[in-house]
């Protein structure tokens, strides 16, 4: 007799484009055990189906949307799910990770995962209950933003549907665009231009109900244990369910770990007080975004009453948003941050790529990189409320001078050539998030190493330089963030660790606290499932899945030279702030990486280490 | 010996300031000034394992101990990024 698979759905729904066609597929056991779900499922699927030389943007390529085997669960923070493809920013492994609640309606309607392939001829949006699966024409849906969309298309479809949408960026085939889903919440799979993918198969949305109940192993046992573990995580993220995300901005611009001025200087103290999540809170906060079965909700909800955006009401934005934003265009105008955020989310564009893009922009225009010509004869400055507003709306729109920015850097350098490219602060073509690797010397490693490009939330390995360790991961202690030795390590294990989570899926949050450990994952992961899961199986899990996506990378093209940071990153010092001295010695960290990773000095996955994984 | 604490928003002491100068005992360690600090300031509800402690500007653990004439600065570190 077939073993069931507990909390997995048990099946995966495939939708052909091209012939308008859908199948399911069984989820073995053997794939449960050796990939875990979400971000796993992922690198299983895209590496098998999507050949390296792929256009993004054609019809070989996939867009797959991936539940974990905790995703609809009441496991704390459960609600995500991984949406993963080649990505048309950087040409490489493309994926996001986002909460919500969709991928628990996705599991709900009975499935793991969806996953797009071909490409249809007309704009059409998906509708899933269930298993009645139809493709319908979006014709009166494109160019919908991603917030009044959703209204819309459960008046079509279903009043409890969920929505999972692109803007018009993502119509327009934006390399910065991003896959959104519960409407005014704005909750994003924004990196890695994966919108574009969306928009170039014609998909403007996917809605999804179900009421398939989920099956456990030990359901008693289960919430027992969830029970008695959600206090203690409540109480330990107590700050980011008062503040929010938006509360690192105090304390990231004090040690130095803030964005300035596209990442030339180190202090923004004064600004940081105007935009903090204490400044949020006091004066817009009206409520709290959850994600299903949270137990955090970090989400802001925001309403500006009075002035020029006077009106405006939704999610507010994260630190990425306020740091690039805020200290990385010396915008220290809450609102216009707010209304800034709102835009990128209506638009559907990645909040981290636009403010990249618009410092990029400030700095390159005052060097003389682009000049009135490029700009619509406009003077673009630092801190120009207004010019930054009409930049993101351009951006948005994909017109003007916005539309090079909305391809993002790689198309930025492709225009303006090597001194627009020394002022660009990417890694492998993906814009850097609001952390500073000359802050964190293992951060420098882990955005140099990322499988997606310059990417904090695969490692987090600064939180293990502050005030965090992972006994099972074999990280015993703090230790200093400007230390050398170690930092790669470290930051190969904490890429191992949070791919964990990310497959499993579940919010990296509850773990900042140290209650949800990988011992209390692998004994709910058991209970859910029925499968046996130890801290070993999901450590090796981990490792598998990371080594599985730098294989496709590998075949991309990718290897030691492209593991690397801009000039600016390793060779000037900031002279100021918390971190005003300290620049990453990266290739020595590299050696140490790659050595720990059973990786050539090339950065070449080792046939031993291949063979070790079952890759 | 005499320290110098600086606390960073939300934080402040029980009179609405966020700095004092304060006397501790020699060998007095980070989380016996926090201990001390949880009867004059507001940390709580946050608690101490989500505060970044700096000393004269560096990253310190619970473990650090404090000499004559520091600064401790304290910050609520909050989960997420």
């Amino acid at each position: 007799m077939k073993k069931k698979l507990g909390s997995y759905a048990g099946k995966i729904l495939w939708i052909d484009l091209t012939n308008q066609k859908w199948h399911t597929e069984e989820v073995t056991e053997e794939i449960a055990k050796k990939w875990l779900g979400g971000s796993g499922f992922a690198a299983y699927y895209v590496s098998k189906l999507v050949p390296a030389d792929a256009d993004p943007l054609g019809p070989e390529n996939i867009l797959g949307f991936f539940t974990g085997p905790l995703t609809g669960t009441p496991v704390p923070s459960s609600g995500r799910h991984t949406i993963a493809g080649k990505s048309p920013l950087t040409g490489i492994w493309g994926e996001a990770s986002v909460g919500g609640n969709w991928g628990k309606s996705l599991k709900g309607a009975g499935y793991d995962a969806l996953i797009l392939t071909g490409e249809a001829a007309e704009p059409v949006y998906i509708w899933i209950n269930e298993d009645q699966v139809e493709i319908r024409s979006a014709a009166d849906l494109w160019g919908i933003d991603t917030y009044e969309i959703e209204k819309k298309i459960q008046d079509l479809t279903h009043p409890k549907a969920q929505i999972s949408c692109i803007g018009p960026a993502g119509e327009k085939m934006s390399k910065i665009s991003g896959i959104f889903t519960d409407g005014y919440e704005g909750r994003t799979a924004a990196r890695c231009g994966l919108g574009a993918v969306a928009g170039a198969k014609k998909v403007k949305a996917i809605a999804v109900y179900g009421k398939i109940p989920i099956h456990y192993e030990d359901k008693e046992t289960l919430l027992n244990s969830i029970k008695e573990a959600t206090p203690a995580i409540r109480e330990k993220a107590k700050g980011s369910t008062d503040f929010g995300t938006a509360g690192l901005v105090i304390p990231c611009q004090k040690i130095g770990d803030f964005p300035v001025k596209n990442w030339t200087e180190g202090s923004w103290e004064e600004g940081a007080m105007k935009i903090s999540g204490i400044a949020l809170r006091d004066k817009y906060l009206t409520g709290r975004f959850h994600c299903s079965s949270c137990a955090i909700g970090c989400g802001r909800k925001i309403a500006i009453t009075e002035g020029k955006y006077k009106g405006l009401h939704g999610a507010g934005p994260e630190y990425e948003t306020l740091g690039l934003f805020g200290g990385s265009c010396l915008i220290d105008d809450l609102e216009v941050i707010c209304y800034g955020n709102e835009l990128c989310n209506r638009y559907g564009v990645d909040t981290i790529e636009v403010g990249n893009l618009i410092a990029f922009s400030m700095e390159a225009y005052e060097k003389g990189v682009i000049t009135k010509e490029d700009t619509g004869g406009r003077d673009i400055l630092w801190g120009d409320k207004d010019i930054f507003i009409e930049l993101v709306k351009e951006i948005g729109e994909v017109k003007g001078f916005g539309a090079i920015l909305s391809q993002g850097f790689p198309g930025v350098i492709e225009k303006y050539g090597e001194a627009a490219k020394n002022i660009s602060m990417i890694s492998k073509g993906l814009s850097f998030p609001a952390h500073e690797p000359r802050a964190s010397n293992s951060l420098a490693v882990a955005y140099a190493t990322a499988n997606r490009g310059a990417c904090h939330c695969e490692s987090f390995s600064y939180k293990f330089e502050a005030n965090l360790v992972s006994p099972e991961m074999g990280i015993d202690k703090v230790t200093d963030r400007f230390a050398q030795q170690g930092k790669g390590v470290l930051a190969a294990k904490t890429q191992d660790l949070m791919v964990i989570f990310d497959s499993v899926a579940m919010c990296k949050f509850t773990m900042f606290g140290g209650v949800v450990t990988p011992t209390v994952v692998a004994k709910w992961l058991t209970l859910a499932t029925g499968l046996d899961w130890s801290v070993e199986d999901l450590i090796q899990c981990g490792e598998r899945i990371f080594n599985a996506k730098r294989l496709y990378n590998v075949q991309c093209g990718i290897n030691r030279e492209n593991d690397t940071l801009p000039d600016r990153i390793l060779k000037d010092p900031r002279g100021s702030g918390g971190a005003a001295e300290n620049l990453p010695p990266l290739e020595v960290m590299l050696d140490e990486y790659y050595d720990y990773r059973g990786w050539d000095e090339l950065g070449i996955p080792q046939r031993q280490k291949i063979e070790e994984l079952g890759l | 010996m005499k320290i110098s604490v600086k606390l960073f928003p939300p934080l402040k002491f029980e009179d609405g300031t966020q700095k004092k100068s304060l006397e501790v005992k020699e060998d007095t360690d980070v989380c016996d000034l926090l201990a001390l600090l949880e009867y004059q300031c507001i940390l709580d509800p946050y608690g101490k394992d989500a505060l970044l402690i700096l000393i004269d500007g560096k990253m310190a653990q619970h473990s650090t101990v404090l000499m004559d004439a520091q600064t401790v600065e304290v910050l609520l570190f909050v989960a997420g990024g």
